[in-house]
């Protein structure tokens, strides 16, 4: 089905959280082991713009449709960032920009070369390269929808779990363009099929990886999917990925979550 | 909203931005009422204007389209980590694509046409490839006073966009009520730039040679879109005439900047538009 590019833009928004009572945090604070992956969370959504970067050195940024539907999800995310850093706020955590800044910078030469590598790919491929970031792109929406809808149910907060079905809502939207778009490239070009492979089996690893210190990203991925329940949504994500043209057979997030070690925990 | 009455964000509008030390509280503010649609605060459908107009609208079109161009350039190099730029500029791209959406839909409603890009030469396209990769180095060597080099491009920008509008709705009283509205979004913008310019500018002085050297090969539009350059003509007559008053205008501003006070953009017509072409004699 094809996704409407103008419908969304005209429907895109900020996510709302003004009439969500956080008078409910100080009843019921959120526990140190859900902050620290709020926080997370908040980091990797502020930091979009970074992916976007990454986009952008591709050649589908000329593309009327990929120039809209970027313009509306940097924002969207960057208002997911505002979002979890008010909750975080709400328990005296702050979150910069200064701070966000740090982060980039520590981030140091790879980040600073990982633009350019990107661009002389897509100068050696071409088109090709773009099916990548959008199948990139899917999975890390997928990851994204599941990682909300998983601390919303684990939560089971009144002020916490409704904000993230918000967010989570946003989210899915995005998973539907980046979807359209990547299964459409794949099946019109085995180049795009065989890159996009061996991309997301070489060097797919979970949001946020590489900004984040791995023992972050362990904690979250086993706070959030560590048990046979988060499992399954795992296997859902990999699912999902598996039905794209020249993908089939392909694990990537239960293959990256043996990789970083993640735990699973009883229910 | 009813067209007739008195938009409430006005007021914050021209608050916003003002002073350095509000700038976050204002990146916040300006974000959460970031303008969308124009349909909902012009009335499109009762626009009217000469050919010349509508030939001025195309090419503030293809300028205001090419904003995902202008951010590639940006996000490659070190302006990219700084946090509070790239906040602003997803409220700025946001607020761009619908000022493009809202002149698309003018060129419409007038029988106008988008301009098409041309395709280039294959010197030109392979210089679109390379362009960003080699920003990339030069401004990762350079480091964090590339930012305030952005920020004044930006501006300047700005400060001729805003011009061009403003003598658009004087020569065309028909677009005048969307050029207004347009002005209004894009001072807030202009300003952002401007403020943050001056703050950096101010405090680095490796920032102020820098961008004093750049601004000496500044060329206007900058590369990103390409528009036949023909299309930009209606344009750039705008912005320079009378005798490039517009353009001088717009250079006083600059000027106001730290460190800038000695920067000449426009000395006579014939350097007006050359800066205003850019790719002048590469059609």
């Amino acid at each position: 089905m094809a996704f409407d590019i103008d419908r969304y833009a005209g429907t895109s928004d900020r996510v709302h959280w003004e009439d969500l009572d956080f008078a409910a945090f100080d009843d019921r604070p959120l526990s140190q082991p859900t902050l620290r992956s709020l926080h997370y969370m908040c980091d990797i959504e502020y930091h979009t713009v970074c992916y976007m970067r990454d986009m952008l050195t591709t050649p589908s940024h000329r593309e009327a449709e990929v120039a809209t539907f970027m313009t509306m999800w940097n924002r969207e995310e960057y208002w997911h960032g505002e979002a979890l850093a008010a909750v975080l706020g709400h328990h005296g955590i702050d979150v910069t920009f200064d701070a966000l800044k740090a982060r980039r910078l520590k981030l140091g030469w790879r980040d600073k070369l990982a633009p350019v590598k990107q661009a002389l790919a897509g100068s050696v491929v071409g088109t090709d390269f773009v099916a990548v970031h959008m199948t990139w792109g899917a999975l890390n929406e997928w990851s994204a929808t599941a990682a909300y809808r998983r601390l919303a149910q684990l939560e089971d907060h009144p002020a916490l779990s409704p904000l993230l079905r918000r967010i989570g809502q946003q989210e899915t939207r995005h998973v539907a363009f980046y979807t359209t778009q990547a299964r459409a490239r794949l099946e019109r070009s085995a180049m795009a099929r065989t890159l996009t492979r061996l991309a997301i089996r070489k060097f797919w690893a979970p949001v946020g990886s590489g900004v984040m210190p791995d023992d972050e990203v362990r904690h979250v991925m086993g706070h959030l999917f560590g048990t046979p329940d988060g499992m399954a949504e795992i296997d859902k994500i990999d699912e999902h990925v598996a039905r794209l043209p020249g993908l089939d057979g392909l694990t990537p997030v239960a293959s990256a979550f043996r990789t970083l070690g993640v735990e699973t925990r009883p229910a | 909203m009813r067209r007739t009455e008195v938009d409430p964000l006005d007021e914050a509008r021209v608050r916003w931005y003002s002073s350095p030390a509000r700038l976050i509280d204002d990146i916040r503010e300006h974000s959460r009422a970031a303008v969308g649609d124009y349909a909902t605060r012009v009335d499109l459908a009762g626009l009217s204007s000469s050919p010349r107009g509508i030939a001025v609208l195309a090419a503030l079109h293809t300028l205001e389209s090419a904003t995902l161009s202008r951010l590639r350039l940006v996000l490659l190099t070190p302006t990219h980590t700084d946090a509070q730029v790239t906040a602003f500029l997803a409220t700025w791209a946001y607020e761009r694509h619908w000022i493009a959406n809202a002149l698309a839909a003018a060129l419409d409603t007038l029988g106008g046409e988008t301009i098409e890009p041309v395709p280039g030469t294959w010197w030109q396209r392979f210089e679109d490839r390379l362009r960003p990769t080699a920003a990339a180095v030069w401004t990762n060597v350079v480091g964090e006073p590339v930012v305030a080099t952005h920020l004044v491009e930006a501006s300047l920008e700005e400060w001729l966009m805003i011009a061009a509008y403003r003598r658009l709705a004087a020569a065309e009283p028909g677009l005048a009520e969307l050029c207004r509205a347009i002005v209004a979004t894009k001072q807030v913008h202009q300003r952002y730039f401007a403020t943050r310019a001056a703050r950096d500018l101010g405090g680095s002085p490796q920032a102020r040679r820098l961008a004093r050297r750049r601004l000496c090969r500044w060329s206007w539009p900058q590369r990103g879109s390409r528009p036949p350059m023909v299309a930009l003509d209606p344009l750039l007559d705008l912005l320079t005439t009378p005798a490039g008053r517009p353009v001088r205008e717009v250079e006083q501003r600059l000027r106001d900047l730290p460190g800038l006070a000695a920067v000449g953009l426009v000395r006579h017509r014939q350097q007006i538009e050359t800066i205003a072409r850019g790719t002048r004699g590469r059609r």
